[in-house]
C-alpha cells in the first residue's frame, strides 16, 4: 500500500485511508490531510525528508513517520 | 458610557492577522500579558464614528483545539475561559484567499459559538499571481457571513470592514453540522469534506488566470533543496554582515552621546558620589547596553523580513533534517536564530513549538547563542591580543570571531544533544508546520514590529539593566577611602600637567575600586578563578558582569584605570601590559583564550534567566541552564589556560 512517504517530488496523490491516528496525525488532519482530499508533493528537503505538499493552495511540510500512516492512491 | 466591545482578529498562522491589526489600530495598540499567564496580548483600540471598539490579536489556530501553548491562550480567550477575560463580542475571522480550504474549518468551529463573525479575506494580490479567483459574493452566501476583501497595505477594503465589525450584531449561524457523536477526526473528515464540495462550488481553481512569471521563478528557486539551501546560507551571510557592517556608524553615534551627556552630567554636578552614580553608574551602565540597540534592530529586521516573506517557514523547513540530529526539530531554528540578536526575545519565539519538551530543550540551547552582548568583549579580547594577519581575503581576527560563534553553536548542539539523552529523554520531536506563500513585506507591519522589538529592548535596559548598573556601581563605589582622596588631592595640587593629573586620577580610581566591595569580592574569589588565570581585577569583572555580562566591558576600563571602552586602544594595550604583583603578564594568549570559551558558554545575564523562569514556570530550569554553563564556562577556560600554559 503506498503512502504519503513514497511520494516524490511533483508525484500527486489522494488519500484513501488513515491507519492509525495519533496527535501528529490530528494536526495534519486539522490542516486538511483527510480522506478524499488531493495532494501534491511539491519538495523534499535535503535527504528526502520532511517533505512538502500543496493541498488545495496550502503548503504543509511533514516528516516521513508521520506521512507513512496516511494511504494514497 | 457603554463598555467598548471587545473584538478578537484571529485566522490559521501566517494568514495576515497582525498585519491586519497593525493597520486598523495604528499606534493605538499596547503589548501586557494575559492575566495569570505569561503569554503576551497584543490589543489596541479602534474609533468609528464616536464609537470605541477594543480589538485583541491573537496567535492563530488551525481549530478550536490546541495544540500548543500560543494556540491553547487563543482558544481560551475566546471561549472566555481566560480568569478575568469575558468571551469577546464580535470575531474578525482572517481567511488568507489563497488557502481557503484550511482556514474554512477554523471558521466553521467559530461560527458555532454564537458570536457575530465578519470574514476579512486577506491576500488576494497573491492569490491572483496563483492563478486563484475568489466569488467572495458567493462565498459569502454559502457561509452566510459577510466576507469583505482586503490589502491592508493599498488599505483597500478597510474602511468596509470596520463599518460591518461596528455594525454586525447578528450572531453567526452554524455554517455546517456536524454528527455530534463525532470524534476529533471524524469532525475534521466532516469539516473538510465540506471545505472540498464548497471548493469544487466556487472553482477557484478552474477560473485561473496564467501563474505569474516571476513568482513561478521565485518558488522554483526556494522549493527545490539544493538551491533553497544556497539561497538560506547566503542570506544567514548577508545578515551577519549587516549586523557588524551596518550598525558600526549608529553605534558609534549611540556611544558618543552617551559619552557627551555623561560628560555633561559630570561637568555640571560637583564631584562626588551622586556625580559617579548618575556618569558612571546610569549613564554609561545603561549607555553600555543600548549602544546595541544597532545591532539588534538590524537583525530582527532581517528576521521579521524573512518571517513575513514566508522565508523563514522554509528555513525551518530546510534546516530540519540538521536539527533532528540534535533531538530538535526545524520549529526550533527559529527562535536559536533570534538569539544571536537576543536569547530573551528567542527564548519568548519558543512558545510556537507544540511539545513542552522540545520547547523546553530548545529554551535552554537558545542561550548559548552569540548574542550581540558578548561581542564587545569578544571585540576587546580579539583586537587586543589577535594580531591583524589577512590570508588573502581571510583576516585572523574575524576567523576568530566566526571561530567564537561557532563555539556557542557547538555547546549549544552538546547541551541539546546531552538533555535530549537525560533530563529531557522522550520521543523524538516531529515537524509538521504550514509552509506561507511567498510575498513582499508590507512596510508599516514591518515598522511596527520593529518598534515593538526596539521598545521592549529599552524597557529591558532601563529595568533590569539599570538596576544592575546601580547594583554594580555600588558595589564599586562604596566603601570610599578617604586616604586615597586624600593623597590625590595633594598629588592633584603639586602639578597642573593634564596629562599627570589624568594618571593621577586614574590610578586613585583604580585604587578605590581595589578597595571597594567588588574589589574585596573579587580578592576574595581569586583563589577559585586562579586556576583560569584569573588575578582580582579579572574576577571582579566577571563578578560585576554576572548581572549582563556586557557590563564587563566598563568595569574591566574601571579596574584597569582608564575609563575607555573596548575600541579604545588604550584599553585593550592596558589589558596586554596589565601584570601581577610578581611582574607576571596576566593576559597571556592561554588566559585570554580561556577568557573568550568562558564568555562563549557561560550564562551571564539576569534578564535570560528571568524569562527562563517565566517560561518554563519554574525555577528549576533556570538554576540548571546557569550552574550548568557557568560550570562548562569555567572548566573550558580551566583547560584552555592549563593545557595552553604547559605548551
Amino acid at each position: 500500500m503506498k503512502t504519503l512517504k513514497d511520494l516524490n517530488a511533483d508525484e500527486s496523490g489522494i488519500i484513501t485511508g488513515i491507519s492509525e491516528i495519533n496527535d501528529d496525525v490530528l494536526r495534519l488532519m486539522s490542516m486538511g490531510l483527510v480522506v478524499g482530499a488531493e495532494i501534491k508533493c511539491e519538495g523534499l528537503s535535503l535527504g528526502g525528508d520532511p517533505k512538502f505538499f500543496s493541498l488545495y493552495g496550502s503548503q504543509i511540510t511533514a516528516r516521513n513517520n508521520t506521512l507513512h500512516f496516511f494511504k494514497i492512491s | 458610557m457603554p463598555r467598548a466591545k471587545s473584538v478578537v482578529v484571529i485566522g490559521n498562522p501566517n494568514s495576515g492577522k497582525s498585519t491586519l491589526f497593525n493597520h486598523l489600530t495604528g499606534l493605538n495598540q499596547k503589548t501586557a500579558n494575559y492575566p495569570g499567564v505569561t503569554v503576551e496580548k497584543r490589543s489596541g483600540t479602534v474609533f468609528f464614528d464616536n464609537k470605541k471598539m477594543d480589538l485583541i490579536d491573537l496567535p492563530g489556530c488551525y481549530s478550536i483545539y490546541p495544540f500548543s501553548e500560543d494556540e491553547r491562550i487563543s482558544i481560551d480567550v475566546i471561549k472566555g475561559n481566560l480568569a478575568g477575560l469575558s468571551s469577546p463580542d464580535k470575531i474578525i475571522y482572517v481567511l488568507d484567499a489563497t488557502q481557503i480550504y484550511q482556514g474554512l474549518t477554523f471558521l466553521q468551529q467559530l461560527s458555532e459559538l454564537n458570536i457575530p463573525v465578519v470574514v476579512a479575506l486577506t491576500m488576494n494580490d497573491i492569490a491572483t499571481k496563483k492563478g486563484i479567483k475568489i466569488n467572495h459574493s458567493l462565498l459569502s452566501n454559502k457561509l452566510k457571513l459577510p466576507v469583505i476583501p482586503i490589502n491592508a497595505k493599498t488599505g483597500s477594503g478597510l474602511n468596509h470592514l470596520i463599518e460591518t465589525i461596528f455594525s454586525i450584531e447578528t450572531p453567526a449561524e452554524p455554517i455546517f453540522s456536524i454528527d455530534k457523536d463525532s470524534n476529533h477526526a471524524e469532525e475534521f473528515s466532516q469539516r473538510f469534506a465540506y471545505n472540498q464540495n464548497l471548493l469544487r462550488e466556487l472553482a477557484p481553481f478552474e477560473k485561473s488566470e496564467k501563474v505569474h512569471r516571476s513568482y513561478a521563478i521565485i518558488k522554483r528557486l526556494v522549493d527545490k533543496p539544493l538551491s533553497s539551501t544556497i539561497l538560506f546560507l547566503c542570506a544567514m551571510f548577508i545578515v551577519f554582515q549587516a549586523v557588524f557592517a551596518w550598525a558600526t556608524p549608529l553605534m558609534d553615534l549611540i556611544d558618543n552621546g552617551a559619552t557627551a551627556l555623561s560628560a555633561l552630567v559630570s561637568s555640571n554636578l560637583e564631584d562626588g558620589a551622586l556625580n559617579s552614580f548618575v556618569s558612571d553608574g546610569i549613564i554609561a551602565g545603561v549607555g553600555s547596553v543600548i549602544i546595541f540597540l544597532p545591532q539588534i534592530l538590524i537583525l530582527f529586521l532581517f528576521i521579521i523580513l524573512m518571517e513575513d516573506t514566508g522565508y523563514l517557514s522554509r528555513a525551518a523547513f530546510l534546516s530540519d533534517r540538521l536539527m533532528r540530529s540534535l533531538g530538535l526539530s526545524g520549529q526550533s531554528i527559529i527562535p536559536l536564530l533570534s538569539s544571536f540578536a537576543c536569547a530573551v526575545p528567542s527564548i519568548m519565539a519558543t512558545r510556537v513549538i507544540p511539545n513542552n519538551r522540545d520547547r523546553i530543550v530548545t529554551i535552554l540551547t537558545a542561550p548559548f547563542m552569540t548574542c550581540s552582548a558578548r561581542l564587545p568583549i569578544y571585540a576587546l579580547l580579539i583586537g587586543a591580543f589577535v594580531p591583524q594577519i589577512n590570508y588573502g581575503f581571510l583576516n585572523l581576527q574575524g576567523l576568530v570571531l566566526f571561530g567564537l560563534y561557532l563555539l556557542g553553536i557547538f555547546g549549544g548542539s552538546l547541551t541539546a544533544v546531552l538533555l535530549r539523552k537525560s533530563l529531557l529523554k522522550g520521543p523524538k520531536p516531529n515537524f509538521i508546520q504550514t509552509i506561507p506563500e511567498f510575498r513582499v513585506p508590507d512596510l508599516t507591519s514591518v515598522l511596527y514590529k520593529l518598534y515593538d522589538r526596539a521598545i521592549v529592548f529599552l524597557k529591558r535596559a532601563g529595568t533590569v539593566i539599570l538596576l544592575a548598573s546601580i547594583f554594580v556601581w555600588f558595589l564599586s563605589y562604596f566603601p570610599r577611602s578617604e586616604i586615597i582622596q586624600e593623597n590625590l588631592e595633594i598629588q592633584l595640587s603639586e602639578t597642573t600637567d593634564s596629562a599627570s593629573r589624568e594618571i593621577f586620577l586614574n590610578n586613585a580610581a583604580a585604587d578605590q575600586l581595589q578597595q571597594s566591595w567588588l574589589g574585596r569580592t573579587g580578592r576574595t574569589l581569586e583563589p577559585f578563578f586562579a586556576p583560569l588565570g584569573w588575578d582580582w581585577r579579572v574576577t571582579s569583572a566577571v563578578i560585576a558582569g554576572f548581572p549582563a555580562r556586557e557590563v564587563v566591558v566598563a568595569v574591566m576600563g574601571t579596574i584597569y584605570a582608564v575609563g575607555e571602552e573596548a575600541e579604545n586602544e588604550t584599553l585593550a594595550n592596558r589589558l596586554t601590559n596589565a601584570v601581577d604583583q610578581e611582574g607576571n603578564q596576566i593576559f597571556t594568549l592561554p588566559m585570554v583564550i580561556g577568557m573568550l570559551i568562558f564568555y562563549a558558554w557561560c550564562l551571564q545575564c539576569v534578564a535570560t534567566i528571568a524569562i527562563i523562569r517565566r517560561e518554563t514556570n519554574s525555577w528549576k530550569w533556570p538554576v540548571i541552564s546557569w550552574v550548568y554553563m557557568t560550570t562548562i564556562g569555567y572548566l573550558g577556560a580551566f583547560t584552555a589556560f592549563q593545557v595552553g600554559s604547559m605548551l
